[in-house]
């Protein structure tokens, strides 16, 4: 497990206009081992998007690493040109998206989309080509899979659509599949399908998998570990058993409560009081602060660091900042 | 597919039923007749009323109107007031000049719309994509007369590069290849006169197009398969973006027989613009009608051909 597949360090990744510098993600750390799956949670607009966009170089216009390093395999993507990304992406490193209904072209057939990555990749012909991405669609439980290559998106279910885009992700083979919220769009029972599959992909291809999601529910059944991010930083990390037996920082207790149980009778969700900070706004101390019920002095001026509470478990909240001294005493 | 076409087109006879109705109104309803103008006083009075006797002028409009969809129903035009000389004559032999001047012009305007519109989407906010915008409302706010004279006055009067009118040189007796080149030569004014007018919509419409596609999910995800952008802009971004020019091509199919009344005009390029012109002047209301007839046919026939070549190049549409 300690065999290290992806390193970020102090990412920074800043959208650039004339009158503004807007830091989307601010110093974010994490590494993803081999054969591992890391989640990375937080609301809307934490960053997390930004962050896996940026291992990809494929951040929207405007958008600048600024600071940091990305080292998967030993060498760093943020000094690759982007002819050298051609070959990283969709071959060493491969992603699916939320909306399945609008990430596929809706004028190339199903096998067009398919095999134009497998032949850019893998050198192939046309026609084994095609045999490969039929293959993969048997592989990911797409009935009729020699007639879906000649049909169209429109023609598709959002759940199959979702399953051709993980076909098309792992038809290379890549050893790190990065899945932005890949069940949001899709109802309960496919959200449940599509997870075990990408489970068994996992196992199969021995591929790590970098999970972005705000749904703790997919986090409990996916990941080995866990980053939560807040406002552009990460702000807890820690195995998954640690973090839902003990989150050490307010706003990962905050998520965890907010999420429905049938066991309490609840009269009320709770939920985490105000919104993410806009990143043009970030509070000068601590960004989680003004939200935080158990807020101290300190929290309004200062900024904590990261605090590791626990071998893997680090926390950055200024209520753990003497449990650290007292770990290390 | 045959199905289809073939209810379209009867669904067109109701349509140029009314249309024809609407324009032979219009057309009634201007003062006067082609004979009105006659005014030379030594025209004997008696020899106007034979005459309008004689072209059935002198029975009422709706009477009129049915003798004329008779006629026209039989694919007679008609005689024209003025030239004595039967319509489809005088049409046929306009119709050519109009559609070498249209394809011209179309050929001229993609050639230069597409490029710049891809270009412009491509750098959007650049000083040089800021040019070409402010270049396009100049070309879309110039009246045609006027771009038209400009044209004249500068490259036929000044630099003498091109003739200002005609569609070939008179009595010069050229044959094969050489009369091509000097019909080509004779319509470059004109045609780029029209074309840079559409230039500047179309350039405006393919840039936001282009801008658009550029933005959607599955480019992201072709970028995210590893291909190279040209691949990814030629493939996802371009096929998609220019679908909907399709839409523009049926219509300017239609235009294409409609003439550009007051480039032919000005140009005296004998062509059904300048047709039109002559016989609105002339209250010749058989070549009227007959080359209006022509126009609302052709649109809806470029209407027609558009939703089918549509439904060959977008997947989600399909008749049947």
């Amino acid at each position: 497990m300690a065999d290290t597949l992806l390193e970020v360090k102090g990412l920074k990744t800043q959208f650039i206009s004339d009158k503004s510098r807007i830091p989307a993600v601010d110093g974010v750390d994490f590494n993803i081992h081999r054969g591992e799956t890391l989640a990375l949670v937080g609301e809307s607009g934490c960053g997390k998007s930004i962050t896996s966009l940026s291992i990809m170089r494929l951040i929207p216009e405007n958008g600048k690493i600024v600071e940091g390093k990305i080292v998967f395999e030993g060498e760093d993507l943020t000094k690759k040109s982007e002819e050298e990304m051609y070959h990283i992406r969709g071959n060493d490193i491969a992603m699916i998206f939320q909306e399945p209904m609008t990430s596929l072209n809706p004028v190339l057939s199903i096998g067009e989309q398919l095999t134009e990555g497998i032949i850019l990749h893998q050198k192939l012909t046309k026609q084994q080509a095609r045999s490969r991405a039929i293959e993969m669609l048997k592989l990911v439980g797409i009935p009729r899979a020699e007639e879906i290559m000649d049909e169209y998106p429109h023609q598709l279910s959002g759940g199959m659509r979702q399953r051709i885009m993980i076909a098309m992700a792992m038809s290379s083979n890549p050893k790190l599949l990065i899945a932005d919220e890949p069940t949001t769009a899709l109802d309960v029972t496919i959200q449940a399908q599509i997870l075990e599959l990408m489970k068994e992909l996992k196992e199969k291809f021995d591929t790590s998998i970098l999970l972005i999601t705000h749904d703790l529910g997919v986090v409990a059944e996916m990941a080995d570990r866990v980053v939560v991010m807040y406002a552009g930083q990460v702000v807890e990390e820690a195995d998954v058993h640690t973090l839902f037996e003990k989150p050490a920082h307010p706003y990962t207790e905050g998520l965890m409560k907010s999420v429905p149980t049938l066991e309490k009778e609840q009269k009320r969700l709770y939920s985490i009081r105000g919104i993410v900070p806009s990143p043009d706004e970030f509070p000068k101390g601590c960004r989680f602060a003004p939200r935080c019920d158990q807020a101290m002095e300190e929290c309004l001026h200062a900024q904590p660091d990261l605090y590791e509470i626990d071998a893997g478990h680090v926390v950055r909240c200024f209520l753990h900042k003497t449990k650290e001294r007292e770990a290390k005493a | 597919m045959g199905k289809y076409i073939l209810r379209r087109l009867l669904g067109m006879i109701p349509v140029l039923f009314i249309i024809s109705v609407l324009l032979f109104s219009l057309v009634q309803a201007v003062p006067g007749d082609a004979f009105t103008q006659q005014l030379n006083p030594h025209v004997d009075h008696k020899y106007i009323e034979e005459m309008r006797e004689k072209f059935g002028l002198d029975k009422s409009p709706i009477e009129q109107y049915f003798i004329w969809l008779k006629n026209f129903m039989q694919g007679e035009f008609g005689i024209s007031f003025k030239n004595k000389l039967p319509v489809s004559e005088l049409i046929s032999d306009r119709v050519g000049n109009t559609v070498f001047l249209a394809v011209i012009t179309l050929i001229i305007t993609y050639l230069l719309a597409i490029p710049i519109g891809i270009y412009s989407a491509n750098r959007p906010y650049t000083l040089m994509d800021n040019t070409i915008t402010t270049f396009s409302f100049i070309g879309l706010s110039l009246p045609t007369f006027f771009g038209a004279l400009l044209a004249i006055y500068i490259f036929s009067f000044n630099l003498e590069w091109f003739p200002s009118s005609g569609t070939m040189t008179a009595g010069a007796g050229y044959t094969g290849f050489r009369l091509l080149l000097d019909k080509l030569h004779h319509v470059i004014l004109p045609a780029t006169t029209l074309a840079v007018l559409s230039v500047a919509s179309y350039t405006r419409y393919i840039r936001s197009s282009v801008l658009e596609a550029k933005r959607q999910d599955y480019v992201r995800t072709a970028y995210a398969k590893g291909l190279p952008r040209k691949v990814v802009m030629r493939k996802h971004v371009l096929r998609n973006a220019l679908m909907p020019l399709i839409t523009f091509f049926g219509l300017d199919l239609g235009s294409l027989f409609a003439g550009a009344v007051l480039t032919e005009t000005v140009f005296t390029w004998p062509g059904l613009g300048r047709l039109i012109f002559e016989s609105t002047v002339n209250r010749d209301y058989p070549v009227m009608m007959a080359c209006y007839m022509i126009i609302a046919i052709s649109i809806l026939l470029g209407n027609l051909i558009a939703d089918i070549l549509y439904s060959k190049a977008d997947p989600r549409v399909r008749y049947d």
